[in-house]
């Protein structure tokens, strides 16, 4: 039997008209290419409509949408073989720049998502809504479902692997924003911890 | 071996290469994120959450930006809505109208049944048919803000509407309510009131919302010569429907006010939570 929305199409209407411009423009900033985003839109409320009855009101909507096309476009990163290409251009030109001259927004973002194919599902989330939708640590706990000291240590863990995968050395010296004191004092006695190893 | 001597020292940037490399971030932390310029859109911020963003628009020209590429782009999908809902039809069909009583609502179909409800946030544009348009500006209690999304507005607030048009004339602005009553929004005379041609013209006059709720569309139009008013919020007050984009174009040819157009936009009001 084939699924049917349990949704009205004055209520679907609604549902596109209200959530479908944030989920083109997310889809569009994870993926970065028109089509692929387009495509991702209508698979993230095909899967809303079929899905809608597991809504549980705990949260709103937009809660729901963001987190559903979050995961959606972070499957076709993973899903998408040109990344892997992709991922030795990125590495070499990191050497030859050495980060003296600050890359356009379009090619950093190429990179971000290059290393979001390749983390862990979890640190990508929280990246893609610190890198992407530009969301301070305590939106992203609110979102996610986590506390804002999750958040802090998963965005350092995330820049951690992104380190290993983009070959760049385990601590170049920069900071995280820290969640609060007590997380930038362990961020910051662990990053003396790698130096002082390194030195050994 | 010192510091200095590391193999592995981050080269002397401020920030080191890496942080450099992935500072995506265009915004000061003091900014506002997407992620809440979205539940102003969608109608999920509270009245004084949209009221701080709102606040913090006005005085940030990244966020600013940040929140007309919003709106436009939204527009863009608005405008491509129909294929996309044919589309997501033909997947997954939608219930029939005269089966959905006997089927659980849902938490989601329930709180959807709820934002369909007057108090959704509108686009700010419905139609426009002769070269003018009209900002609308709410003022909380500071300086006005600029609505970008047609988020709801609530009692007491100052809705103040700045004109963009290539040519001057004389104009008016009339509401209409869901429940058909028709009010005067501009100007506080009988007659039109006359508009210079400009970007951001600031009108004369500002209306502070009453305690009623619903969406109201704001009907304005800009004659060659003046006109009573009354006379176009008559012209509002007879139209079918609810005055939708879908609605025929007023005629202004019985006006006697020369060549006029029409500018449509709509605001939603909601009370305070």
């Amino acid at each position: 039997m084939a699924v049917r929305a349990a949704l009205d199409r004055r209520e679907i209407e609604t549902l596109f008209r209200t959530y479908g411009p944030l989920v083109r423009r997310r889809a569009r900033s994870i993926l970065g290419d028109e089509a692929e985003a387009e495509d991702a839109t209508q698979e993230v409320f095909v899967r809303v409509l079929a899905s809608v009855r597991e809504f549980r009101g705990e949260s709103q909507p937009s809660t729901w949408l963001y987190r559903i096309t979050t995961n959606l476009c972070l499957n076709r990163l993973r899903d998408g073989k040109r990344h892997r290409g992709r991922l030795e251009t990125v590495a070499k030109t990191i050497e030859v720049d050495a980060g003296q001259v600050r890359r356009p927004a379009g090619e950093t973002r190429s990179t971000l998502r290059t290393v979001l194919a390749r983390v862990a599902e979890d640190l990508a989330q929280v990246a893609v809504y610190y890198h992407v939708d530009e969301m301070d640590q305590e939106e992203i706990a609110a979102l996610t479902g986590v506390s804002r000291r999750t958040v802090g240590y998963r965005l350092e863990r995330f820049r951690d692997e992104a380190r290993r995968i983009l070959g760049l050395p385990p601590d170049s010296g920069a900071e995280l924003p820290a969640a609060d004191e007590s997380v930038a004092a362990s961020a910051s006695q662990r990053s003396q911890k790698r130096r002082s190893q390194s030195r050994a | 071996m010192t510091g200095d001597d590391q193999p592995f020292a981050p080269p002397p940037v401020p920030g080191g290469h890496f942080e450099a490399f992935f500072a995506t971030r265009r915004r000061s932390d003091a900014c506002i994120s997407d992620w809440a310029l979205d539940q102003v859109a969608t109608g999920e911020a509270t009245t004084a959450q949209a009221h701080a963003i709102r606040a913090h628009l006005a005085g940030c020209a990244a966020c600013a930006q940040a929140a007309r590429a919003h709106a436009e782009a939204a527009e863009a999908f608005v405008a491509g809505l129909d294929k996309r809902v044919e589309a997501a039809l033909t997947a997954v069909p939608p219930v029939p109208v005269r089966r959905r009583a006997a089927m659980a609502a849902g938490a989601f179909a329930a709180a959807l049944g709820a934002w369909a409800l007057l108090a959704r946030p509108v686009p700010p544009v419905t139609r426009s048919k002769g070269g003018f348009s009209l900002v609308t500006y709410v003022q909380a209690g500071g300086a006005p803000a600029r609505l970008y999304f047609g988020e709801p507005l609530g009692p007491g607030d100052r809705v103040q509407f700045r004109y963009h048009g290539d040519r001057a004339g004389f104009l008016a602005a009339v509401s209409r309510a869901s429940d058909g009553t028709v009010s005067v929004f501009y100007p506080l005379g009988e007659h039109a009131a006359v508009v210079s041609a400009g970007r951001d013209v600031q009108l004369a006059s500002a209306v502070e919302l009453d305690a009623s709720t619903g969406r109201e569309v704001v009907v304005a139009v800009r004659c060659e010569r003046a006109f009573p008013v009354a006379a176009l919020a008559e012209m509002v007050r007879r139209e079918p429907g609810d005055a939708r984009s879908s609605a025929p174009v007023l005629p202004l040819d019985s006006l006697n006010a020369g060549a006029c157009a029409e500018f449509r936009t709509a605001i939603a009001k909601a009370s305070t939570p």
